[in-house]
């Protein structure tokens, strides 16, 4: 936290990162702007608006309106009847729980541009925040029916499901993703895409072995698709013991983890 | 730690090491839900206590916390690791992604319902978010049990004991920003170095109880 040692110019660098990877610091964010680059905003030239941007929304996001108040009256002064300092002042009104003022806020921007799709996921973002997970699902399909390439808003729409406890419609938004509508196959074909995109995957790995074992020990599974999935399902608990030994971790050792998942897929689940 | 002996259907005891753990998980992730599971020690021939003493925790997820696959090799791993230290699962604890949401939803239903098939003192725990602060005056945790007609039914304050000292000792880590030192099973998922049954957070708390007690 002692930002203030850290030279100016690393801290402009990082927050330029951050903005670039699209990642969720908002803790440090706020912690660097205050102790540190707040002092030197104007030797940031053009990005000094991208990064006050960055600072109001880190700072809607800790809730600290002290930090972020301040350089949304900065933002709105230098680009008066902006929508996107607009947008800011919608997202300040969700974090005071303003709601129903925010998504006023929010259609106004959609009225003067329909092409708007961050206010419409805003919206989307509002009625979760309000607990409405089946009028946010609303909101989202009809999102989705103009966007409907924006590969965010689909896992939104697979996390909304999963949170409303309707995995079949999770399985179908995932499988959008996948080309594939068979709900455990679906499993399988997402984390076999995952392991093949990333090795070390070890999430992608286990999700690989369990789906395996599931698929190969339904009554609706042809002997050749059994032995196939089977295969499949050692070749990835293989993988995983390989990954835990090379790690040498305390928490679980390669050859217990044979021990201990081999004997699931032997099992039989009903 | 002095346990009670009580004829009433169990009290519920937190260890420090449970309620930090699962305070910081939840700290650590404000903008999702978070869940984990509790330890306790196996039940001997010992039935003159019918308090359960949680005495450590574990934190599972805080990205899906409903994926099957994941939560059973979490399961599956846990109970392995500690066998030999003579404990097992006994409760599952969320946190809501929502501030003022405390209620179980399906997920957490459904997987401490899965642990209470194991053992019928099972806790099911929600962290009430919102009593979540810097300064804690009493436990942000609301404690469910099984009744007879199988409805989790939430206890008592009264029934709920923290290990004494515990509160500061959780204040001073949230204070200290402690919460991003510490593990999940997600965590583990993506680096398996690192280590969900977090030795290192309870090297700190034992050096923090110690100085507390001075």
């Amino acid at each position: 936290m002692a930002a203030i040692d850290l030279d100016w110019e690393e801290v402009r660098d990082q927050l330029r990162t951050w903005r670039e990877d699209n990642t969720r610091h908002s803790e440090e964010v706020v912690d660097m702007w205050e102790y540190c680059l707040r002092h030197y905003k104007h030797k940031l030239g053009d990005e000094r608006w991208m990064v006050e941007e960055q600072v109001v929304i880190a700072g809607l996001d800790c809730y600290r309106l002290d930090v972020a108040e301040p350089s949304l009256v900065s933002l709105s002064e230098q680009f008066t009847g902006s929508l996107r300092v607009r947008k800011l002042k919608a997202m300040r009104l969700e974090a005071l729980e303003r709601f129903d003022e925010a998504i006023d806020v929010y259609d106004s921007i959609i009225r003067l541009d329909e092409t708007n799709s961050t206010a419409r996921k805003r919206k989307v973002a509002v009625l979760r925040g309000q607990g409405r997970i089946a009028d946010a699902i609303k909101e989202l399909t009809e999102y989705l029916k103009i966007f409907m390439s924006d590969g965010e808003a689909w896992q939104e729409l697979c996390d909304l499901y999963l949170k409303e406890g309707d995995y079949a419609k999770a399985a179908f938004s995932n499988a959008v993703l996948n080309g594939n509508l068979d709900n455990m196959e679906i499993a399988r074909s997402y984390f076999c895409q995952a392991a093949k995109l990333n090795p070390g995957n070890v999430r992608a790995l286990y999700g690989l072995f369990l789906s395996c074992t599931q698929v190969s020990s339904s009554s609706k599974c042809s002997a050749q698709k059994k032995k196939e999935t089977q295969q499949l399902a050692a070749w990835a608990l293989k993988e995983i013991a390989d990954r835990y030994s090379k790690c040498r971790t305390k928490a679980m050792d390669g050859s217990k983890i044979l021990e201990t998942f081999g004997a699931l897929s032997l099992t039989d689940k009903a | 730690m002095k346990v009670k002996a009580c004829k009433m259907s169990g009290d519920i005891s937190l260890a420090c090491s449970t309620l930090s753990k699962m305070l910081l998980h939840a700290a650590r992730y404000p903008q999702s839900s978070v869940s984990g599971v509790v330890l306790a020690q196996a039940r001997g021939g010992d039935t003159t206590s019918n308090t359960v003493v949680l005495v450590d925790a574990v934190p599972l997820f805080h990205l899906q916390l409903s994926l099957a696959p994941m939560l059973e090799v979490a399961l599956t791993q846990i109970e392995q690791r500690y066998k030999s230290e003579g404990l097992i699962i006994a409760g599952y604890y969320q946190a809501n992604e929502h501030i003022r949401d405390n209620v179980p939803d399906f997920v957490a239903l459904k997987i401490a319902e899965k642990i209470a098939e194991n053992n019928n003192d099972s806790c099911l725990i929600m962290i009430d978010n919102k009593r979540m602060c810097l300064n804690l005056m009493s436990a942000p945790v609301i404690v469910s049990q099984l009744t007879s007609e199988g409805k989790w039914k939430s206890k008592e304050k009264a029934s709920v004991h923290v290990e004494a000292g515990s509160l500061e000792v959780i204040s001073q880590l949230l204070q200290r920003r402690v919460q991003h030192d510490i593990n999940d099973f997600d965590n583990h998922l993506d680096d398996l170095t690192c280590d969900w049954s977090n030795p290192h957070i309870n090297k700190v708390l034992t050096t923090l109880t110690a100085a507390a007690q001075d």
